[in-house]
C-alpha cells in the first residue's frame, strides 16, 4: 500500500468509495484490532476501538497530508484511541511505559562464562540450531502468540507492529510517537524474550 | 581474552548489539568488529538464525481471514457515516 | 579492482544467507545505501579476518572504500573460485605460531590457548592465535598484526597475487 496506489485510494476515500473502503478495511482491520487489543481489556473492547477508528479515519481523510504512510497514520489512530480507552477503564501505566528504566538482559547471563574466566563473556551454554520445519508448525505460532501476551505492553506494541504487521521504524515512531532508538531498544527487548520462550520448546530437534 | 583484545566482542556483548546490527544501525567499527566475531563464533551464528526465526514466526502471527459477518458491520459503518456527510 | 572474497558453501554469504551469482552477473548495492551496505571484500593483507569455507577472486567497481579490515564498493562479481584452500593447513599454521608464542611466554594463560587452538576449525585458530600473539607481546596491536602476517601466509599458501 504505498505511493502512488495510496494516493489513489485516499482521493476514492474522500469522495465516499465504498469498495476504497472495503479495500482499505481487509488490509488493515485485523491489524487495528491486534494493535488495539494490546492497550485494552479484552478482544470485544479492542474490536469497538477499531470501529470507533473507523469513524476517525473516515472522518479524517479530508485532511490528511500523507505526510505519514497512510497505514501508520491509521495506526495512531488506533493506539492513540486504544490508550484513551484503557486509561478510562482505569488500566493506564503509569506513563514512563515507554521508558524503560531497568536493564534488561538479551540472554540469561549464566548462559555466559563469569568476569575472570578465560573466554569470559563467551557463551558456556550455547544455543542450538533451530530446524526451520519445527517453525511452521501450528504448536510453534500458538506458543509465540500466548509468547506475546506475556511481553509488557511497550514492548508488545512494538513487536505487534513491527514484526506481526511489518511496519517500518519509522511507521513505528510516528503511531506510537516514541523515538527510533526508543522503538529499538523495545523490539530489541521483545524480540529477546520471544526467543528465549520459544528456545526450550524448539530444543527438541531430531 | 577481550581484556587482551577489548575491540573484539564478546558473545554476551553481540547479543545485545544483535538488533542496531539486523537493524543497519550499528556504526560501522561496530558493525565490522560484530561480524568479525560471527566468522569463528558458530555459536553467535546460530543465535543471529535464532532472532530472525523469531522475526519470521511472529509475523506468521498475523495470517488470519476476515469473517464475511465483520465485513458487513463495516460497510454498514461506511454507509451510515457517508448518510450523515 | 581485484580482490577477494570469503562466502560460505555454494557462495552463499555468510551472514545474510543470500547466495552470490556464480555466473559472474555484478551485484549491487541499492543506491543510496548506509555506509557499509555495499559489497564487501578483503585485499590479500586481509585475507585472514573473514576466512570462510570458499575463497573467490572478485572485481570491484564503482565507488571504493578501503577500511581497515575490508574494502566496500558498490558493486561485485565473482570471477572465479580460489582452488587448494586447505584450511587445516592454515589451523596448523596457527597453532605452531601459538605453540612458539607459548615458549616465548610460558604462562597458564599461553598454555591455555594452545590448548584451545589445538582443537578449533581454521576461522577460529585464527582468532585464537592472533588473541596469543597479542597476550606474548603485552600490546592490542599485535592481535591484528599476527592478522596481517595470517594473511600473508594465506597469499603465499594459495599463490594469490592483486592485479
Amino acid at each position: 500500500m504505498e505511493g502512488q496506489g495510496e494516493l489513489e485510494l485516499v482521493a476514492s476515500l474522500r469522495q465516499g468509495d465504498e469498495a476504497a473502503f472495503l479495500a482499505l478495511v481487509q488490509k488493515c482491520h485485523l491489524s487495528m484490532v491486534r494493535v488495539a487489543r494490546v492497550f485494552v481489556t479484552s478482544e470485544a473492547v479492542a474490536e469497538e476501538v477499531a470501529q470507533e477508528s473507523w469513524l476517525a479515519v473516515l472522518e479524517g481523510i479530508a485532511g490528511f497530508e500523507g505526510r505519514s504512510s497512510l497505514r501508520s497514520w491509521i495506526f495512531s489512530i488506533v493506539a492513540n484511541r486504544a490508550r484513551t480507552r484503557a486509561q478510562r477503564e482505569g488500566r493506564s501505566a503509569p506513563f514512563s511505559s515507554f521508558e524503560e528504566q531497568e536493564d534488561e538482559a538479551a540472554v540469561d547471563p549464566d548462559r555466559f562464562n563469569p568476569p575472570g574466566h578465560r573466554w569470559a563473556g563467551h557463551w558456556c551454554a550455547p544455543p542450538e540450531r533451530w530446524a526451520d520445519e519445527q517453525l511452521l508448525l501450528q504448536e510453534t505460532l500458538q506458543l509465540t502468540k500466548k509468547a506475546m501476551e506475556t511481553l509488557p505492553p511497550a514492548q508488545r506494541q512494538v513487536i505487534e507492529l513491527r514484526d506481526v504487521e511489518g511496519c517500518s521504524a519509522e511507521e513505528v515512531c510516528e503511531a506510537l510517537g516514541v523515538s527510533d532508538g526508543n522503538q529499538r531498544v523495545l523490539l530489541h527487548r521483545a524480540r529477546s524474550r520471544i526467543r528465549a520462550i520459544l528456545e526450550p520448546h524448539l530444543r527438541r530437534t531430531a | 581474552m577481550s581484556e587482551r583484545v577489548p575491540d573484539q566482542p564478546t558473545c554476551r556483548e553481540v547479543v545485545e548489539l544483535i538488533t542496531d546490527y539486523l537493524e543497519a544501525r550499528l556504526p560501522l567499527e561496530a558493525r565490522t568488529r560484530l561480524e568479525q566475531h560471527l566468522v569463528f563464533c558458530d555459536w553467535c551464528r546460530v543465535y543471529l538464525e535464532q532472532i530472525r526465526q523469531t522475526i519470521r514466526v511472529a509475523g506468521a502471527v498475523s495470517e488470519e481471514s476476515f469473517s464475511p459477518e465483520k465485513r458487513e458491520e463495516l460497510v454498514r459503518l461506511f454507509r451510515d457515516w457517508k448518510e450523515k456527510k | 579492482m581485484i580482490a577477494f572474497k570469503w562466502l560460505g558453501r555454494d557462495a552463499i554469504a555468510p551472514f545474510t544467507g543470500i547466495r552470490w551469482p556464480a555466473d559472474g552477473r555484478w551485484v549491487t548495492a541499492p543506491a543510496g545505501a548506509p555506509e557499509g551496505a555495499g559489497v564487501h571484500a578483503c585485499r590479500l593483507v586481509q585475507l585472514a579476518w573473514w576466512v570462510g569455507e570458499e575463497l573467490w577472486r572478485v572485481e570491484l567497481d564503482g565507488r571504493i572504500v578501503e577500511r581497515e579490515t575490508e574494502v566496500e564498493a558498490e558493486r561485485g562479481r565473482l570471477l572465479e573460485p580460489i582452488t587448494g584452500w586447505n584450511p587445516a593447513a592454515f589451523a596448523q599454521a596457527c597453532v605452531a605460531r601459538t605453540i612458539a608464542f607459548a615458549s616465548e611466554v610460558p604462562t597458564q594463560e599461553m598454555a591455555d590457548y594452545v590448548a584451545m587452538v589445538t582443537v578449533v576449525d581454521a576461522p577460529t585458530a585464527s582468532f585464537v592465535s592472533a588473541v596469543a600473539a597479542a597476550a606474548a607481546r603485552g600490546t592490542q596491536k599485535a592481535f591484528a598484526e599476527e592478522r596481517t602476517l595470517q594473511s600473508q601466509w594465506l597469499a603465499r599458501a594459495l599463490d594469490l597475487r592483486e592485479a
